[in-house]
């Protein structure tokens, strides 16, 4: 019996077993880069950066429309059992909600990552995203709301600053893992 | 299930391809039929879509848009291995640290019984002209000890259709004359080989039919014409005029793996502007001997003096260029613009010369539309060109090139001789040209010396 040899074009997204393994990559990376550097910097919001970067590194190379919540929810779920944060379940937030941020934008911004500004736009939303998972946990353990949102500022500017060189950073990733067919 | 030999193995209808980022499709409505026991020759110029309809026969499509339909007999279909694809770069499909291992690698992923293995391991690699124990190292093997390793790997899986990417340009003729028997044996038993080939001359005895991808990406009958072979019209050159030495070497040995000697008592001298070729047959160690003249592996005696000094590649930069005998080796920037400026780039040279100069090199090479392109996803007969470009371009004195030829087609090959030679001629360039292809003429050197039993010898 006759095959085609290619996939119709207006097939849905499918996740194939290459992009999988990638989204595996990415969020294993996201967790194991947080677990390299574990040196208390006293600076807000500096998880954000591998955060960010692997996030944005496996929707911007996967065609899959939800690659970073799937990278997100696998690395959160690692790092909930790691006990990153003291958090518990609120980490698994914390990564869906960058994750979420950064899927919803690379369907409505153009070139999916590959120019700087609109990466780094990217990049600063999905960072600001931890004010919200912030002021929730805050919120949960009783904080006092006006504290809980000063706090909650500090974090999410801080993050949004990481995230923004996490986005930067990505284009030029992209640009060689593209070269080299590791993406299309 | 039993094979019908009148029924084709395997129908291929309106296929076409288009590589991502890419104008024009790279293949347009190609049909083919290929038959049991048949023997196929595919050619074409260079980057002309040979690899692409290769791996898409094989069901390893590259990344890109296409269409069309495969259609494969029953028998064909529900055999183990339906269609083996052997590339062109062996370094691409090697998988396992040992022959044995690689070749026993197909049996493990069907289920073969380990102690059937060895013995059909060893039968493949006989086949092929092998003779390495199961437990030789595959990173010690030469390029065409390579690809006789992967031709084994595919036989042991008794694939229905063979497709082998530019044998020629990795084996030598010895290896070729065992190709042919081999591939006598597979149509004898019903097997169908298709070659992408740019010399199939050694093979044409067992050749039945011929196709030709035209440049624009359509698959016509083809007929045998003959390779245009890199000639040109020089006149044998004379060293009379040539006195500084550039490079000299005295008594060198080395060792292999096994505490040989690959090679012995080497002795030779290169002055500024002499061309000298070097060839053997695969294995016998002209690439270790390249390694050898630059620094980049340590003979285990006598002495290399090359440019007044030592043989260190850091004060080499800029002097001396290598190209490797798989361009993949040396190719690492985002586009071929940017790879040929690299090396210019190091040298400190002003902005606009580096323009210029990479200008020229992509004019002088023709591959000025590939410009923009990836390195890494041409062809390899295109990586050749641009890795040759790259080395070029710096201007060196000495230039050191392991089969520079393989994978480009006759009116490439000698396209790029002739911009090597005039290039020499003008810049007083030296250069060392090795070959797995002592039966060619080489008028535009002067001196041919060829490696054998482990010793230098004129040819």
């Amino acid at each position: 019996m006759a095959r085609r040899i290619f996939k119709p074009r207006w097939q849905l997204p499918h996740l194939s077993l290459k992009d999988a393994l990638f989204i595996g990559f990415c969020a294993l990376f996201a967790v194991l880069v947080r677990v390299f550097f574990r040196i208390k910097l006293r600076i807000s919001g500096r998880s954000m950066l591998p955060t960010v970067f692997f996030l944005m590194l496996a929707r911007g190379s996967v065609s899959y429309p939800f690659a970073a919540i799937f990278a997100g929810l696998l690395a959160g779920s690692a790092a909930m059992f790691v006990g990153f944060a003291k958090q518990g379940p609120m980490v698994l937030l914390q990564y869906f909600l960058v994750a979420a941020v950064i899927d919803g934008l690379a369907l409505l911004l153009p070139g999916r990552f590959r120019h700087p500004v609109w990466s780094g736009l990217t990049g600063a939303l999905a960072g600001f995203s931890k004010f919200f998972s912030d002021y929730a946990r805050n919120f949960l353990i009783g904080m006092d709301a006006t504290v809980n949102l000063q706090l909650s500022l500090i974090e999410g500017a801080g993050a949004a600053l990481f995230g923004l060189l996490a986005g930067l950073l990505l284009p030029v990733v992209l640009r060689r893992l593209r070269a080299y067919g590791v993406i299309v | 299930m039993q094979l019908d030999e009148q029924a084709p193995l395997l129908r291929m209808r309106k296929a076409s391809f288009r590589y991502p980022d890419a104008a024009e499709q790279v293949l347009k409505d190609v049909d083919l039929e290929i038959a049991p026991g048949c023997c196929y020759c595919l050619t074409g110029p260079t980057g002309s879509g040979k690899t692409t309809l290769a791996r898409i026969l094989s069901g390893l499509a590259p990344d890109g848009d296409g269409g069309g339909e495969l259609e494969f007999a029953p028998a064909v279909a529900s055999a183990a291995m339906p269609v083996g694809l052997v590339l062109q770069d062996p370094d691409v499909q090697l998988l396992a640290s040992t022959v044995g291992a690689e070749v026993a690698f197909g049996l493990e992923n069907l289920g073969v019984e380990p102690a059937a293995m060895p013995e059909r391991v060893s039968a493949a690699l006989t086949a092929v002209g092998l003779a390495k124990a199961h437990d030789f190292p595959v990173d010690k093997l030469s390029m065409g000890q390579k690809y006789r390793v992967l031709i084994a790997a595919h036989l042991v899986m008794e694939a229905r259709l063979l497709i082998l990417d530019e044998p020629g340009a990795q084996l030598d003729p010895e290896g070729l004359l065992q190709l042919r028997g081999l591939l006598e044996r597979l149509k004898a038993a019903g097997i169908a080989v298709l070659l992408c080939e740019h010399r199939p001359e050694p093979l044409l005895a067992v050749i039945d039919e011929f196709w030709q991808l035209t440049g624009d990406g359509r698959l016509q009958p083809g007929r045998w014409t003959g390779t245009a072979v890199p000639s040109g019209s020089w006149s044998v050159p004379s060293c009379a005029g040539l006195s500084e030495a550039l490079l000299h070497a005295e008594d060198l040995a080395f060792q292999g793996a096994d505490g040989q000697d690959v090679w012995s008592g080497v002795g030779l001298e290169l002055r500024r502007g002499e061309r000298m070729v070097v060839t053997g047959l695969n294995g016998t160690g002209k690439t270790t001997l390249l390694r050898c003249l630059l620094g980049f592996l340590a003979p285990s005696g006598g002495q290399v003096s090359i440019l007044d000094g030592l043989p260190e590649p850091g004060r080499l930069r800029g002097r001396v260029g290598l190209l490797f005998q798989n361009p993949q080796s040396q190719l690492f920037e985002n586009t071929v613009r940017e790879e040929i400026s690299f090396a210019l780039k190091r040298l400190g040279l002003a902005r606009s010369t580096i323009a210029e100069r990479v200008s020229q090199v992509l004019q002088g090479f023709g591959i000025e539309d590939l410009a923009e392109a990836s390195p890494h996803k041409l062809s390899y007969g295109q990586k050749h060109l641009v890795a040759l470009a790259a080395v070029l371009a710096p201007g060196p004195e000495l230039l050191l090139l392991d089969d520079p030829l393989a994978g480009l087609d006759g009116y490439r090959s000698q396209e790029v001789l002739e911009l090597l030679v005039r290039w020499s001629d003008h810049h007083n360039m030296a250069l060392i040209w090795t070959s797995h292809e002592p039966d060619l003429e080489y008028p535009w050197a002067h001196r041919v010396l060829r490696l054998e039993g482990g010793r230098l010898v004129a040819a």
